[in-house]
Formats: C-alpha cells, structure tokens, sequence
C-alpha cells in the first residue's frame, strides 16, 4: 500500500497554493536492479484534485515525472476550512485518494 | 566549462521545433489539419520521438514569449530537474511538458480548469542533455517555448 500523499494547502484572498508530495517510486522501466534484471514499469499516470464537485486540477504523468512527483499550483475561490481531495492512480491499477483541511 | 558551445547548440536545438513549423507549413496543410482534429493523447504518450508526439498532441506549436519555462542550465540528477512552467496566453487550457532525449519524450500534461492559475512546478527526468519544451494549448491555438539543459547524471536508467 502506497504510503499517504501529503498535501498542504493554504488560502490567501481567496486565492489556494497547493503543494503536493505523493510517495510513489515511479519506476520507468528502464532501471535495471543489483541483481541486473529489469525492474518493471510502476508509474503513476493519472492525479485528480478536487474541491467538493469541482476539479481544481488534474494530471496525466509519464514515468518522467520524478519518483515522490511533487507538484505545486494555485487556484482561486478556495476558503480555509475546505477540504481538498486528492487521488491518484497508477499503471498498475493501482490507486490513493488522500485529503486535507485547507488552511 | 563548455559554456561557448552550450549556447550553440542551445540555439540549434530551440530553433528545430520552429523549423518544423515551418516546414509542416510548407509540406503541406492537409496533413497538419488532419492532425489538428484530433490530438490522440494514448499515443502522444507512446511517441518515441519528439516531432512523433508533436503530430500527435496536433500538430506543431507556435513559439511564444508568454510561456516562461524555468529550470536549471546544468542539472546535476537526471531523475530530479525541478521545473515551473507559467502561461500569460488567454485561456490557458493545458501545460505540457516535453523532453527532446527522453525514450518517451511527452512527460506530462496538466488540465487548468477555469479558476485555476496556468501555472504548475514540479519535478521530471532527464535522461541526457538536450532541450526541454513547455507547451500550452488554448482554445485558439498552441504554443510552447523551450530550454535546454545539462544533465550530469541522466536520470532515466
């Protein structure tokens, strides 16, 4: 089980900055382990954010984004005190919805 | 340091893309405008080349000063170049980011949503030196701007 996104995110004159860290190894499939066989692909491929019904910010990632992708954005009509949903899947079917209270 | 032919080739490599344009523009609209219609993002992904994933997302963007793309000149780790891409285009509905030299050179697009900045940082690998495109579709166009970076370590393997 992956382990829990971290998420921080505060509310300044409405406007949210978001800051997000996803514990994931984002393996490209190309590495190879000590033992020199390949170490299969397992990357996350699709991140959602959401505020209440409304999707603030969504992603489609390659293995090229860093292993523990880490993103930072910003949105506006947030409030403190709303919760923030965040949920990713990955390629192997795998998934995480994780929330915060936004500061 | 090699910092002469650095910006030789920075120049080189930042105007292939543009280049390109020109010569889509020139080989022919129907193939362009067949494109255009339908940026098949499955296969975007898939490409294995840089102008393969061009073709695919629908052809190729207009250069654009309002797209600052930030990273570092000399990255040390390929498999973490931190990166900021922010659009003052008018409807900013996507940021993608490419890297020319990775297996797979479309690394990611980002949705922005009504409400939400045409701005994002974050983390992606590099598996070599090369160039680095940020690219913004609207509901009128795309564009991109691009950068090239030194990488010390590649960070794909």
């Amino acid at each position: 089980m992956a382990l829990p996104i971290r998420i921080r995110a505060r509310a300044r004159d409405g406007l949210a900055d978001v800051t997000i860290l996803m514990p994931h190894p984002m393996e490209t499939g190309l590495r190879k382990d000590d033992a020199g066989d390949t170490v299969p692909a397992h990357f996350i491929t699709r991140v959602s954010v959401t505020l209440a019904e409304r999707t603030v910010f969504s992603a489609h990632m390659s293995y090229a984004v860093s292993r523990d992708p880490l993103l930072n954005f910003r949105f506006s009509g947030a409030v403190s005190g709303q919760r923030l949903r965040v949920s990713w899947t990955d390629s192997l079917g795998e998934a995480r919805v994780d929330e915060a209270v936004i500061a | 340091m090699r910092a002469p032919p650095a910006i030789g080739r920075r120049r080189l490599l930042q105007g292939a893309l543009l280049r390109g344009a020109g010569v889509g523009v020139a080989g022919g609209l129907a193939r362009s405008a067949a494109a255009a219609v339908a940026p098949d993002e499955a296969l975007a992904f898939a490409s294995r080349s840089l102008s393969a994933a061009i073709d695919a997302l629908g052809g190729v963007p207009q250069a654009s000063a309002l797209i600052t793309l930030e990273l570092p000149q000399v990255a040390e780790d390929g498999a973490y170049v931190p990166i900021t891409v922010g659009s003052r285009i008018a409807g900013t509905r996507e940021i993608l980011i490419l890297v020319d030299g990775n297996p797979q050179p479309l690394a990611v697009r980002f949705t922005i949503p009504d409400g939400t900045e045409p701005f994002i940082a974050t983390r992606i690998r590099m598996a070599q030196s090369g160039t680095v495109y940020a690219a913004v579709r609207t509901d009128d166009g795309f564009f991109a701007t691009a950068r090239t970076a030194q990488v010390t370590v590649g960070g794909c393997g």
